[in-house]
């Protein structure tokens, strides 16, 4: 026992001597310690990851892996040698299997260095200050800076660089001076400058600190030329490897595009220092700094007021002879680097990184001859503790958000889910940078950061084909909301703008995020988006396209005038209705179903739609058809029930229904032992009405059954009427067409429409076509097997008739009851039926067909389908096409 | 393919390794200020203790031994502490004459004129060294060379380190001077400059040193237990540095631009080329015969392998060095190996940053005027004059394989006499 306390004595009686003999060596380790401590708490959680933690990241591993400067094409956005130092340790986490993420590794590694920082911090300050005080002031305020812990948690090249700028001056102003640790030195800060060239601003100041260290004129003059030529060797090996490429001299942009056809370092360095416009005063609120130092501000007040106040008092030192050795050398790095920040071009929150070091120093400068003062050593040094002490309760009191705050488990899990999900590893992702080294790691090839989406040829052209519709998934965050917002990113937000939120992640987000106007306020969270497939992006682009091409006033659909003088047609305003349903568009709905109310509904003894609007024969607007049309009553009803369905509102299905109730007594009429579906109020007592069998909707009436309070019975009945129907019609031919007009008794005997409606009512055309279209939908949507024998009846005609038609497949618009063409033209309204037929019966004769007869009519860059694009027909066909054959994902 | 490219990658090492240790070297005396402050002569001189023999062999330099002669008879040390002894060869009659008739003119009582035997073979340097060794009555032997010129306190310095220092070889100072005379002139200069006032110094701290020709002072039984100059080799003065070495003799050096013996740069570049072909051959005499193998330690050893094949490594280096650059310029190399490419060259960058510093340095140390032409020469020739050397070593190799012993001597007219001398206030 006597031993072991005898041993134990011993070895702190030789600490406390090692103490006593290197006291500086004792801080620094202090220090180190502390601020590894200080940031290592949380760090896998906080802060969210950010887009150049993954970029360095990705590179460092690119490196290891197989000596490649970037995972994609290098382009000398930066010089490579931070990425360079890292890439050993993400290749032994690579040889361990990743027992942790090289993410979390590069945190860890970063946050070492930023701790020797810190250390250095002190060290440079003991020797430049020839005294503690204004080291350790200086190092306890930056031991407890939420502001710098903020960004020196991340993988950022600031961190390193400033870690190297710190060592290079170490090394200069430590002792023994010899010349080696002078070109030591030399070699450090061009690996500064390879880390981050606006370590290159320094370099007068740093000759300045060779000037003031070496007494010696012999050694001074070899070490400026020995510390001057390694920097310049070790900088232009980034240079010589460029020349070495090809890759270094200006090459001529296309000056239209802006974009580089070749990559060149020169023009990427005037690119980037061109980034964010001309230089302005940093309290100009337009200033690229301006925002940045608010932001700043806001983190930690005190410490950015205290700078501001040392800088402003270490000015006025400079002309006081005696302190000015002392300052001139932290004040001109202070000047040079805050230079970096003020020049113009593009400020980030991390570009403060390497002015906090030389900033706090100035700070412990400025204040420590309110210590030195005070003769009593002891009550100086405990003046010092208790300031020391509050600097650091301040700081960690307002550090406690980074210890406790999770903002990075919502952007894993969005990595995880697309590890689950997205089964094809070669499946084409945008994403935010963050999730690459995640996604590469696990296998992804064609997972790609929104820049590079964007910009890069290798992605957006040979990937991508310049077509965003190739990609399948996105992984959205804040930082790919905020590219959209400032419009850097116009492809990626096409792209977002034709997808379908598929994950969400913003459980105990901060960030207030409205992906409509691509705003997002912090970065802990991620959602993954599924690109729509080609036919959704049709959906939702002709939508938009009819939206601003029909669509006026508040919801009036124009269209060309009919002859009855009409430009609105309650039918259109109808279907309208059900694509804004489709798209979930509310809003549009809304509008357009007031104006229904307002123009259509205004029958005194009932509720059904007028059919027409436009020019009245007296030259004013009003109603140029004030009877109904009951296949427009039809669909509103259930565009009603499907905004019921969807918002949930009572008041559509409240609409729904009175137009159920009317329907039901003034637009059915039983005809034998069927009830028919008339087209349009008229006279109860006639002996025979015309009837239009494509106004008939069994789909529509199950859900008016459905929906319906008391005559549930009815409309079932009239869905089961409607396929008899029909089938009676079909079964009047060989051909199984159905003409568009018929005549029917209300003893159930049908004949020609012709006397009646005229000529061509009875042939298989612009009213009948509409039928199969119905049926599909029957059975699509209604999953209604009764469809299925009608559909087989016209699928069959249809083959019969590409069959003779072998070379161009035509199947015209019109034909007579007997199977002859009428017309010797095709349509695509009904051209829309002839695959509705095929697609729902699965059994398109051939795969090109679909698209053939109508992607082929879709204007990719007008966004509507043939060649009229006032044709309103057309339009709205095609988009109830999509919207029945294609869930948008898929 | 990747046999050439491994072969490159460690070609390229022993490039960059090379260019580092030369760097190191030629900076070793100012990589600290102690080390350098201690690399100068001292300031103070002890009273005289230690005596000397001047030895001063020549052949056919009749037209700069008299005013050799005249400055070393004039030293400033007690003349009963020092004798001069010039050698000479009885068929080199006029250089006699100018002997015995500059020892007339300055009534030089310390001094006399050794005629040595012609019928001994080999006649040269070390045979007239090892003559004039046998009738030295002094503890202490220094070198000089008929061109050379004399500073009159080196005797001092040499007595004063003597008492200071437990030394046995003190090498001095020795500086060409006429950096501007031809386009090599300036790079001359520098390699005297570098390696006397810097590299010597690395010598000996590593105990192991091709000493110099002259201005190379040995402690007289030392000389005579090793027998003297091996008349064998045509770099005698580094064969015998090794040899001492072997046997522990404790060496240091001194640089100091005031006291440097001063000489002059070879005429022509023929001349230049057939003193570094003797120096060069003369160092694989010293390998070939197997001296260096019995070193004391693994360090000296590997020391003086490198300081005495250097020359051949660097002209293969040189040699190589075109090829090496355009297969790393050229090829599809992986990206360490083709940033290595470049830190040779920059490297070398980096070098010859030093020696224009060294140049401007040694203009002021002599208080000489700055010639423009001697840097523009500087940079211009930095690779014709490693070209100049490699053919040197080239040539050696092939005078040794072809057995060619014979001393091809370098001509002297005493150029350097012309410069202006340093001559600074001593206490």
């Amino acid at each position: 026992m006597k031993e072991v306390q005898k041993y134990i004595s011993s070895k702190l009686t030789s600490v406390r001597d090692f103490a006593r003999k290197h006291p500086d060596a004792v801080i620094f380790s202090g220090i180190v310690i502390i601020k590894l401590v200080v940031l290592l708490l949380n760090i896998g959680k906080y802060p969210y990851i950010e887009n150049d933690e993954a970029t360095y990241t990705l590179r460092a591993a690119s490196f290891a892996r197989n000596g490649a400067l970037d995972y994609y094409t290098y382009w000398y956005d930066h010089a490579p040698a931070a990425w360079i130092i890292m890439s050993p340790l993400v290749f032994i986490n690579s040889v361990l299997h990743y027992p942790i993420s090289n993410i979390l590794l590069l945190r860890l590694f970063t946050v070492f260095i930023v701790a020797l920082s810190t250390g250095l911090t002190y060290l440079i300050g003991t020797k430049l200050f020839k005294q503690r005080i204004p080291a350790l002031l200086g190092a306890a305020l930056l031991v407890a800076s939420p502001l710098a812990a903020y960004y020196q948690r991340r993988i950022l090249l600031d961190s390193i660089m400033t870690f190297l700028l710190l060592l290079s001056i170490y090394l200069i102003v430590r002792k023994p001076r010899k010349l080696q640790t002078y070109a030591m030195s030399g070699i450090v800060f061009g690996l500064a400058i390879l880390s981050k060239i606006n370590a290159a601003f320094v370099i007068p100041a740093m000759w300045l600190l060779i000037w003031q260290q070496l007494n010696h004129v012999k050694i001074r003059r070899h070490a400026y030329v020995l510390w001057t030529l390694l920097v310049g060797s070790v900088t232009s090996i980034w240079l010589l490897f460029a020349a070495l490429k090809g890759e270094l001299l200006p090459y001529n942009s296309n000056p239209e595009t802006g974009a580089f056809e070749k990559i060149s370092l020169i023009d990427t360095l005037k690119f980037q220092s061109a980034r964010g416009g001309e230089a302005k005063w940093p309290w100009d609120p337009s200033s690229n700094a301006y925002p940045n130092i608010i932001d700043w501000f806001q983190k930690e007040p005190l410490l950015i007021v205290l700078i501001a106040f040392a800088f402003v008092v270490s000015t006025i030192m400079l002309l006081q002879k005696k302190r000015r050795e002392q300052t001139l050398f932290i004040w001109l790095v202070f000047v040079f680097l805050s230079s970096f920040i003020i020049r113009g071009g593009v400020v980030l929150g991390f570009y403060i990184l390497p002015l906090l070091p030389f900033g706090v120093l100035l700070v412990g400068r400025t204040f420590s001859p309110f210590f030195t003062v005070i003769k009593r050593r002891s009550i100086r040094n405990t003046l010092i503790a208790a300031t020391i002490l509050g600097i650091l309760i301040i700081g960690f009191s307002a550090m406690s958000k980074q210890w406790t705050n999770d903002e990075t488990t919502n952007q894993l899990k969005a990595v995880d889910w697309v590890k689950q999900n997205v089964k094809d590893k070669n499946a084409l992702i945008i994403s935010d940078n963050y999730a690459l080294p995640y996604l590469v790691q696990a296998g992804y090839t064609n997972v790609d950061y929104q820049f590079k989406v964007e910009y890069d040829p290798d992605v957006n052209a040979k990937k991508y084909d310049k077509d965003w519709r190739n990609g399948a998934y996105m992984i959205i965050s804040h930082e790919v909301l905020r590219q959209i917002k400032e419009g850097t990113t116009p492809f990626v937000r096409e792209a977002f703008d034709h997808s379908v939120k598929v994950a969400d992640f913003t459980q105990g987000s901060t960030s207030y995020i409205d992906s409509k106007k691509y705003i997002s306020t912090n970065g802990d969270w991620a959602q993954v988006y599924k690109i729509k497939s080609d036919e959704g992006v049709y959906l939702q682009d002709g939508w938009a396209a009819y939206k601003q091409n029909f669509i006026k006033s508040y919801g009036q659909v124009v269209t060309p005038k009919d002859q009855l003088g009409s430009t609105t047609r309650s039918i259109d305003q109808a279907s309208t209705m059900q694509i804004a349903v489709s798209e979930n568009d509310q809003q549009t709905f809304d509008g357009v179903w007031q104006w229904t109310i307002d123009h259509f509904q205004n029958r005194i003894d009932d509720k059904l739609l007028s059919s027409g609007w436009g020019i009245t024969p007296d030259g004013k607007e009003g109603l140029t058809d004030t009877n109904t049309t009951s296949s427009a009553n039809t669909q509103a009803g259930l565009a009603l029930i499907m905004a019921h369905e969807k918002w949930g509102d009572a008041k559509y299905l409240a609409g729904a229904r009175r137009l159920m109730t009317d329907m039901q007594s003034k637009e059915t009429r039983r005809f034998g032992d069927k009830i028919l579906q008339i087209p349009f109020v008229t006279n109860p007592n006639d002996p025979s009405y015309p009837i239009n069998p494509s106004y008939g909707d069994p789909y529509a009436y199950e859900k008016f059954a459905q929906y319906s309070e008391n005559s549930g019975e009815f409309w079932k009945k009239m869905a089961t009427d409607y396929y008899t129907f029909i089938a009676s019609l079909q079964d009047q031919n060989t051909s199984r067409l159905v003409s568009d007009w018929v005549v029917v008794t209300t003893g159930g005997t049908v004949s020609s429409a012709e006397r009646l409606i005229g000529p061509g009512s009875d042939g298989y055309g612009f009213e009948a076509y509409k039928i199969p279209q119905t049926l599909a939908r029957a059975k699509i949507r209604g999953k209604d097997p009764r469809a299925d024998p009608l559909l087989n009846r016209f699928a069959e005609f249809y083959n019969t008739q590409l069959a003779l038609s072998i070379k161009n497949k035509v199947i015209y618009s019109v034909y007579g009851l007997n199977g002859s063409p009428l017309v010797n033209y095709e349509d695509v309204a009904t051209n829309v039926s002839v695959i509705s037929v095929f697609k729902s019966l699965n059994i398109l004769p051939k795969s090109t067909l679909e698209r053939d007869k109508l992607v082929g009519q879709y204007s990719d860059k007008k966004y509507y389908w043939g060649a009229d694009k006032a044709n309103v027909r057309n339009q709205l066909d095609m988009l109830r096409f999509y919207d029945l054959f294609y869930d948008r994902l898929l | 393919m990747t046999l050439v490219l491994y072969i490159y990658f460690i070609f390229l090492l022993l490039m960059i390794l090379q260019s580092s240790v030369m760097l190191y070297l030629n900076l070793y005396v100012w990589l600290d200020e102690d080390r350098l402050l201690d690399s100068e002569a001292p300031k103070k001189f002890l009273p005289p203790k230690n005596s000397f023999t001047i030895m001063l062999p020549a052949y056919h330099e009749e037209a700069v031994l008299g005013e050799t002669v005249k400055r070393v008879a004039k030293m400033k040390y007690p003349k009963k502490l020092y004798e001069i002894l010039i050698i000479l060869q009885p068929k080199d009659r006029a250089t006699i004459r100018i002997a015995k008739e500059a020892l007339r003119k300055n009534r030089v009582k310390n001094a006399r004129v050794l005629i040595v035997d012609p019928s001994h073979t080999p006649l040269n340097k070390p045979y007239q060294l090892n003559v004039a060794l046998k009738h030295t009555q002094h503890d202490h032997v220094v070198i000089f060379d008929s061109e050379d010129e004399v500073h009159p306190k080196i005797l001092s310095i040499a007595d004063t380190m003597y008492q200071q220092k437990d030394v046995d070889i003190i090498q001095a100072g020795v500086q060409l001077v006429n950096y501007a005379d031809r386009w090599f002139s300036s790079a001359n200069v520098l390699e005297y400059f570098f390696w006397f006032k810097s590299r010597m110094h690395a010598h000996m701290k590593m105990q192991v040193a091709p000493l110099g020709g002259n201005t190379v002072f040995f402690k007289t039984h030392q000389l005579r237990e090793v027998g003297g100059w091996n008349e064998h080799c045509l770099t005698e003065d580094a064969e015998i540095g090794i040899r001492l070495c072997e046997k522990g003799s404790k060496m240091c050096a001194t640089y100091d631009a005031e006291f440097v013996t001063r000489e002059e740069t070879p005429l022509t570049v023929g001349q230049f080329i057939k003193q570094r072909t003797r120096w060069c051959q003369g160092f694989l005499q010293i390998i070939q015969a197997g001296t260096i193998k019995r070193l004391p330690s693994r360090k000296q050893r590997i020391v003086a392998y490198y300081l005495l094949g250097f020359p051949m490594a660097q002209a293969v280096v040189t040699l190589m060095s075109p090829l090496v650059l355009f297969y790393g310029m050229s090829g599809d190399m992986p990206f360490l190996v083709s940033m290595l490419s470049f830190v040779p060259v920059l490297l070398v960058i980096t070098l010859l940053g030093t020696q224009i510093i060294g140049l401007y340095e040694f203009v002021r140390e002599q208080q000489m005027a700055f010639k423009l032409r001697g840097f523009v020469w500087l940079i211009v020739g930095f690779i014709p004059y490693q070209i100049l050397l490699s053919i040197g070593a080239l040539r050696a190799w092939k005078r040794q394989l072809t057995k060619s012993n014979d001393w091809e001597k370098t001509i002297h007219v005493g150029a350097h006499r012309s410069q202006p001398v340093v001559e600074k206030a001593t206490s």
